[in-house]
Parts: structure tokens; sequence; C-alpha cells
């Protein structure tokens, strides 16, 4: 194994890393500038100007649909997450043969577009009961998006778990219901919380779905989307730009408290 | 002592395949029902009729957005799958400790939903925006292909897709065993035989879901065509919600949502089928 | 071996990672028809060493040469070697036949040659009925066989094995020593055996080279090792033995125990002084066990508890100063009944006396 090539492969390999990182970025950090400035369009050299964000905080439509959002959010986090927990440990545990038909099931949410999912909820509720939808089901909608999200997450961490931990804890006196609590919960958190925030940001974040059974009630991104066809206020910059931080936080937050977890472990 | 298990067993998977069955399955099924049906005036006629399929099947203005999208998403994915193996590849190999830091890194900003991102992909792009203003304040001519146009929506979709692609490829090296490269080795394979007979195949169906995860959105979008994409732009998912959206001919929209459902689950069985998961390397699920 | 150069050769070869020393100085001369084992503890850097001559590592500094060529520069892909890895590796997505075709597809042999030498090796290796299988359809020794049976389809320069058996209960396990040596004699090719277990090493190979932290402790033919070890670590690592402190006496001729009243003549080529301190390393099977009498020279000690080991029986012994001594007797149709007390000694010829470092 030459060193001299290997060299060349992994600096090239790690440019086109950066320039990943950079593409990405760069948009969500224009964004922040633009919130922070007073030329939107243009906000070189970076300002320290508030005043989007103060206009954001006094304005009511934003804030109504943010709230509805923020419903909605953390209805479908909890639902997606309980349902991708059965589903991962009805899997991990108790499928045998059919797990992977199962998985596929469970799965292929993923395979059918946001949109199709949205229309063909909304055809449901029509059909039924004559109604374009409500919060509830733009609620269960949303989940099961974000159902396999959850199961996925789940299962990839949940997958290395050594089952026998239940058992050693029952022979040891505790009911299924304490074993759960003091020996499986703290061993697979980090799984049930990243589901939670993903599940959560996802369908704060997500159009399609909401949008098609809400109609008329507005969610943030729908306000958002609004903004897009009429034109951009910058207090969607500063509303966007809190988000992205907010998520960014919470997720590298999240894998701080993994990683001294599993220092404390080994 | 044992009395009441707290949740039988087979509840684990009875739940979510009820929930699924009633919230996924049975929309499905209420969009292919719509879809036979008619719309005027905004209201819906059960009338049974095939009309909404014969309109899809002859009105040249629906086949085009039907093959441009078709086309647009098999270039975004192909060009998505090999954008993202050198940087899955270098994250597994060379990441180390900083693997996880590294992917969730790239992670992040797809969560920040489709609308945001693409407000922000505007403000880059836009006539005004990052790009064009700074090459005007340089004293150079804005660009004026990278907005309302076809390339600005093919930048859109991998700026959107990106993340899910590159995770998927990450994931699957990341329990690729490489030490079956130093074997290979051994048996007198180069690096890039290696990659072709070893690493390659036994990460092909990670590479697939990879693909498939970029082709399925982007075939039924409709928020990037319609703010990115230009006059010329439209594509079937932006004529789709159109349906549901201004023209209200729910049926019709129905309809393109089966064709687009019928294609997407044909692709899905096209490439699935094409792969043998026995010489990709499964073993089987899990370990009990 | 015509030419007198050896075939394998190992100049002074180091493996630095950053201030570790994996490997220092190693230098190894290998024949073409000879089974070599490099027997070490976990960590000793015996698997480096393998790597190093597989090429799948390179050594800081040193040289590799096979058959007189310097292969140290050369990647494993070129140097004619075959592998077989301690979890076999076999390629999960083809099938028996087609690992073992791949060493030959990538020398691109004829379809011929491939399928000539593919039937050669099923026969060699009892593969019958298996070709077509999946590496996780076989058993762990049939995956074994076919991990052989790959390393030697291409016509190896030589074949280098990790702890190929450690994965393998231990009936398998006592099957395949045998087999593999067979193998060896039969191809006239050098095999390297890598592993931390001294029977396997002294069941298969011709010489023994003993590796502990990273340097050569000793090399030569396996009962050499075995009777007459170099060094202290070899006397303790290879067979099982009890070590005594022990000075050297006024005379220079005898040692003296520290902790028992008992004396053996010492062959003195190392010109110890008196009073320098040594170590006495008796193998558990050279001890004379007889019963207790009083003024006859030995250890006095109490059977604690009886082992019985196929063949022979492991008494557990206690002397009076609480140490716990190990003898391995022949097999009688009683064992000695426990409690009875007993004296032990050896023959002076048939134990090690090394100096005691610093």
């Amino acid at each position: 194994m030459a060193g001299r090539s290997d060299f060349l492969v992994k600096w090239l390999l790690g440019a086109i890393l950066l320039l990943a990182y950079i593409f990405l970025y760069m948009p969500i950090a224009h964004i922040l500038f633009a919130s922070l400035s007073s030329h939107p369009n243009f906000p070189y050299p970076p300002e320290f100007n508030i005043d989007s964000y103060v206009r954001l905080y006094t304005n009511t439509v934003y804030q109504s649909a943010f709230a509805n959002s923020l419903i909605i959010a953390s209805c479908t986090a909890v639902l997606s997450t309980i349902l991708g927990f059965l589903a991962t440990v009805g899997i991990l545990r108790f499928a045998g043969r059919r797990a992977l038909i199962y998985a596929i099931f469970f799965a292929s949410p993923l395979f059918v577009s946001e949109i199709l999912l949205g229309i063909s909820s909304m055809s449901l509720y029509y059909l039924v009961f004559g109604v374009a939808g409500n919060m509830l089901a733009a609620i269960i909608a949303n989940s099961v998006h974000c159902f396999s999200f959850c199961f996925l997450i789940m299962a990839s961490l949940l997958y290395k778990y050594d089952w026998r931990m239940n058992e050693a804890a029952i022979v040891c006196g505790a009911s299924p219901v304490r074993s759960f609590f003091e020996v499986m919960l703290p061993l697979t958190w980090s799984g049930i919380l990243s589901s939670l925030i993903c599940a959560f940001v996802l369908s704060l974040n997500g159009l399609d779905i909401s949008f098609y059974l809400l109609g008329a009630t507005p969610t943030m991104p729908s306000v958002a989307w609004g903004a897009l066809r009429y034109g951009v206020k910058p207090e969607l910059y500063a509303l966007s730009s809190i988000i992205n931080i907010t998520v960014f936080l919470a997720i590298i937050l999240l894998y701080w408290r993994i990683r001294s977890d599993r220092k404390t472990e080994a | 002592m044992t009395g009441a298990r707290y949740l039988q067993p087979r509840m684990y998977l009875h739940i979510p395949t009820l929930f699924l069955f009633l919230f996924f399955i049975l929309p499905l099924i209420a969009l292919v029902i719509l879809s036979f049906w008619q719309t005027e005036n905004y209201k819906i006629v059960r009338d049974w009729t095939i009309l909404n399929y014969e309109t899809l099947a002859t009105v040249p203005a629906y086949i085009t957005f039907f093959f441009r999208s078709l086309v647009m998403a098999i270039g975004v994915s192909l060009f998505l799958v090999v954008l993202s193996w050198p940087i899955a590849f270098f994250i597994v190999r060379y990441g180390g400790r900083f693997k996880l830091v590294l992917s969730l890194l790239l992670v992040i900003p797809f969560l920040s939903g489709e609308v945001l991102r693409l407000i922000a992909l505007q403000g880059m792009l836009g006539p005004a925006g990052l790009v064009n203003g700074a090459l005007v304040r340089l004293g150079g001519v804005p660009l004026r292909f990278i907005m309302y146009s076809d390339t600005a929506s093919f930048i859109a979709f991998v700026y959107l897709y990106l993340p899910m692609v590159v995770t998927t490829i990450y994931l699957s090296l990341l329990n690729f065993d490489f030490r079956l490269a130093s074997a290979a080795s051994a048996c007198g394979a180069g690096k890039f035989r290696i990659f072709i007979e070893v690493i390659w195949p036994l990460n092909l169906s990670g590479t697939l879901i990879g693909f498939l995860l970029s082709f399925i959105p982007t075939l039924s979008a409709s928020l990037v065509p319609r703010f990115l994409g230009g006059p010329n732009g439209t594509l079937y998912g932006m004529s789709m919600a159109q349906q549901f959206g201004e023209s209200g001919t729910w049926a019709l929209g129905a309809a393109m949502g089966v064709v687009l459902f019928l294609f997407s689950a044909g692709a899905l069985a096209i490439l699935s089928l094409g792969v043998n998961l026995r010489r990709t390397g499964f073993t089987g699920m899990g370990r009990q | 071996m015509s030419d007198g150069s050896p075939y394998i050769r190992i100049d002074n070869v180091s493996r630095r990672y950053g201030p570790v020393c994996a490997l220092e100085d190693l230098s190894v001369e290998i024949e073409q028809d000879e089974f070599i084992a490099i027997l070490g503890p976990s960590g000793s850097g015996k698997s480096t060493l393998l790597r190093l001559i597989a090429g799948l590592d390179q050594p800081s500094t040193g040289k590799i040469f096979f058959k007189g060529q310097d292969v140290t520069d050369l990647p494993p892909h070129k140097r004619g070697i075959g592998m077989v890895f301690q979890e076999f590796l076999l390629f999960p997505h083809r099938t028996v036949r087609e690992n073992l075709a791949f060493p030959l597809r990538m020398t691109k042999e004829t379809p011929a040659k491939i399928a000539a030498r593919l039937d050669w090796v099923e026969g060699v290796l009892s593969l019958g009925g298996l070709m077509d299988r999946y590496p996780n359809q076989l058993s762990g020794g049939q995956q074994q066989r076919v991990a052989l049976g790959r390393g030697l389809v291409a016509h190896p320069t030589l074949l280098l094995l990790d702890e190929p058996l450690a994965n393998l209960d231990r009936e398998l396990r006592q099957e395949m020593e045998v087999e593999i040596r067979r193998y060896q004699k039969q191809l006239g090719i050098p095999f390297i055996y890598v592993t931390h277990n001294q029977e396997e090493a002294l069941s298969m190979s011709d010489r023994v080279a003993v590796i502990h932290k990273g340097r050569l402790e000793a090399m030569g033919e396996r009962q050499a090792i075995y009777d007459h070890p170099a060094t202290p670590f070899v006397a303790r690592f290879v067979g099982k033995s009890t070590r005594f402190d022990a000075v050297v006496e006024a005379s220079g001729s005898s040692a003296r125990l520290l902790h028992y009243n008992y004396s053996l003549p010492l062959d003195n080529t190392a010109a110890l002084k008196p009073g320098a301190h040594v170590d006495v390393f008796v193998k558990n099977e050279r001890f004379d066990m007889k019963p207790w009498e009083e003024e006859r020279p030995g250890i006095p000690c109490a059977i604690v508890d009886v082992v019985l080991r196929g063949p022979f029986f492991e008494y557990i012994l206690e002397t009076d100063r609480r140490d716990r001594i190990i003898a391995v007797q022949p097999k009688r149709a009683e064992p000695i009944p426990i409690a009875s007390r007993m004296l032990l000694s050896w023959n002076a010829s048939q134990c090690h006396v090394f100096p005691v470092a610093g």
C-alpha cells in the first residue's frame, strides 16, 4: 500500500467533504446574515441588527402559525416515537423469520413522497368525513411519515442491544415495567430522544403533509410558503435562523450526552 | 407470579401495522377511488370513469411534465450517488473518532425542511442574492441560468437530498467489514479490483436505497419547480399539486398521484428484484 | 534450499507507531519446506509480524525477501502469498466456488486452469458438495477449510495463517492441527502460523519463534524450545512450569532454594557468582513425587486436590509455606489420596536456571 497515493486520495476526499459542508451550510449562513442585516438581499459585510427579530416577536400572524406548528410537531413526535419504538422492539424481538417483511413495510412510507401522503390522506378524509381535514388529521398523517424515520433511527441504535439484559433484570426480581425503566430505558434513551427530536423537527418544518390537511389553518411552513410566493420578509429569515440554530444546538447537545454516556459505559 | 404480561408480544407488531394500514394504506386506496371520479365546478362528482387517466395519457402537457420529471429525477439521483460515495467513504475510512460528528453535521441541514431551505437557496441564487450580488459587486455579470431554470431546479434537488443519500451510503459502509478488503488484497486483488469485486457489491443495497430516496422525492417535487424552475420548468409533482390547489380538479390530481405511486413502486420493485440479496452479502436480519 | 540462501528472509525488521514499538529488530530465516510457528502472548507483536510479511503493513525499518527478491515495498496483491484469517473473511456475497476462484481470477488464469485448480482444491480439502453454497450456509469447520483452500489455490510462495483455529471448538481444532501440518508437507511451501497457544505451536511446527514485547526471544526446533528454553520468558511461556527462588552457593557449583531445604547441582556455564539470585523453572511433568520420608532431600507438601486429565493426573500440592505446586504424573489405577504427605524433587539436568535480572 504505497503511502503517497493514499495520501493524495485522502486529501482529495477530504476536500470533497469540505465542499459538501460549504454547499450545505452557506445558504443557512446567508439567511442568518440576512436576518441580522438591514440589506436582506445582500447582507455583506455582515451586520448585527436585530430589528427583524423584534418585528418577528410582535408579528401575530407568524406567532399563531408557529404555535400551530409547535402543537402539531410535539404531538407527532410523541406519537411517531411510541409507534416507532413498538415497531423496533417488535421486529428485533418478536418477528422471527418475517422480520424483513415487517421492516420493509414499516419503512415503506419513506418511499412514498410526502406530497402523496398529503393528498391521499386528504382524499380519505374527504371521502369518509366530507371534510378537508383538521389538526388531528395533520398530526396523524405527519406521524405516518415520521414513524418511518423514528423506526429506522431506533432500529439502528437498538440493533446492538442485548435482550438478555431484560431477562437478567427479571431473575433479579424486577417486574417487566421495572426492568424497562431501570435497565432498558437508560441504555436506549439516546435512540428515543433522537427519534423525538427528529420527528419534531421534520413535522415542524414539513410543508406538504400539513398543508393539504389543514387548508386555511396556518402553519409555520405554509406562512413561509406564502412569503415565497408573495415576497420574503426579513422576519421570515429571523424565524428560519432561530429554528436552524435551535435544531443545531439540540443535536450537538444530544451528541455530547451520547458521547459522555459512552465514555462512562466503556 | 407471572400474572398479566405488560404488553402481549404480538401487539408490538400489530399496533404499528394497524396504524399504517389505517392511515397509510387506506388513504392510498382512497386516492385510487378518487381518481376514478370527476370534479366539476370545484365539487366532486361520484361518477365512475377513466377519463382522468385518458387525459393523462393523451394530453401532451402531462406527458411532457412526466418525462421531464423522470429525466430530472434520474439525473439528480445518479449525480447524488456519485457525489455521496466519496464523502461517505472518507468519513468511514478517515473519520476515526469523529465519524458521528461528521455525519451528523451533514444531516442537520436536512432537518430544516424543504421550505426554509428553498428560501435560503433563493437568497443565495436569486438575481439579487449572494452569488449574483457578489459577482456584480466584483464587476462581473450576473449568472442568469442559476435561477428560474432547470439548472436551478437541479441544484436545489441536490441541495435538498444530499444529506439523505450520504447518510444511507454512510450507514452501509459503516457496517461493511473492511477486513474483507485486506483478504481480497492477500488474494491478489489490486485497489481497483477490490472496489469492484468486494466493496461495491456488498454496498449495493445501500446505494440503491440512497438512489431511491432521492429519486422518488425528486420525481414528485412540487415546490422546487414552482419557485426555482422558471417558466419552462414545470414538473409533474408541481402540476399535480396545482390540481389540488388552484384548479380544484381533485380527481385529475388523484389520478396523477396514482400514476406517480405506481411508478415509484415499480421503480422500487425493479431495482430490488434486480438485486439478488445474497449477492450483496445479506446474511439475515438482526441477531437474536 | 538449493543455492544456500533462505527461501524467506526477514532482515532487522521493526515497526513503530510513534513512541510505541510493536516490533524491534527482528530477523528470521525460513526454508522452503518448513512449518514455522510464531508463538507469543497477546500484544507481543506476532500478528504485526505476519501483516508485515503479508504486505498489509510497512516496516519502519528493515527488509523482507522472498526467494532472494526484495518485497518490502511490494503491495500484498503482488507478493504471491496466501493468507488464512482467524475470522475466515470469506466473501459473503460469493459462493464457495467463487471464493476459491477469486485469487486465480486476479492472476488472470485461463478458465481451464481455474477449473483444474478448483478440482484440485476441492479434492485436497474435501469440499465436495459445498462448492455452490454461500459461506453463511457452512459450519465453522467447513468455512475454515474453504479459507484454507482460498489461500492455497493459486500456488502461493508461502501460506500465512493468523490463529485460524481460534474460532473452532476443541475437537475440531485437534483434527485440523494434524490436517494443516499434513497439507504443508504435501505442498512443500512454507507455512507461517501465528498463535498464542503453545500446544498448537509445538504440535504442528518444525521450528518455533517465540515473540515477546516485540522482540524475538528464541527461535529453534520445537523440541529444543521446549526442553532447553533460552530465556526466562520462554521457560515460563512454553510448557507449564513452576518457578523457585534460589541462590548460588559458595562452591559455585550448586544452587540452594531460598524457601525450602533443597539444593541442586548447577551446571555453571554462565559463570554465576556465589550469592547470585537465580530463578529455577521446573516443568510440571518433571517433578519426582515420592511419599514423604524424614531425612530425604526434597520439598515437603500435601496433596490438596487431584485433577484427572485423560492420560495423566494433575496433583495440586500445597507446601508448608502455603505455596501451590502442580505436579503432573502418569495415570495409575487409583490416584494418591488427598492429604497424603509427599516429597518433591527433580533431576537437576531437567530444570532451567536463569539469573534474576537487575
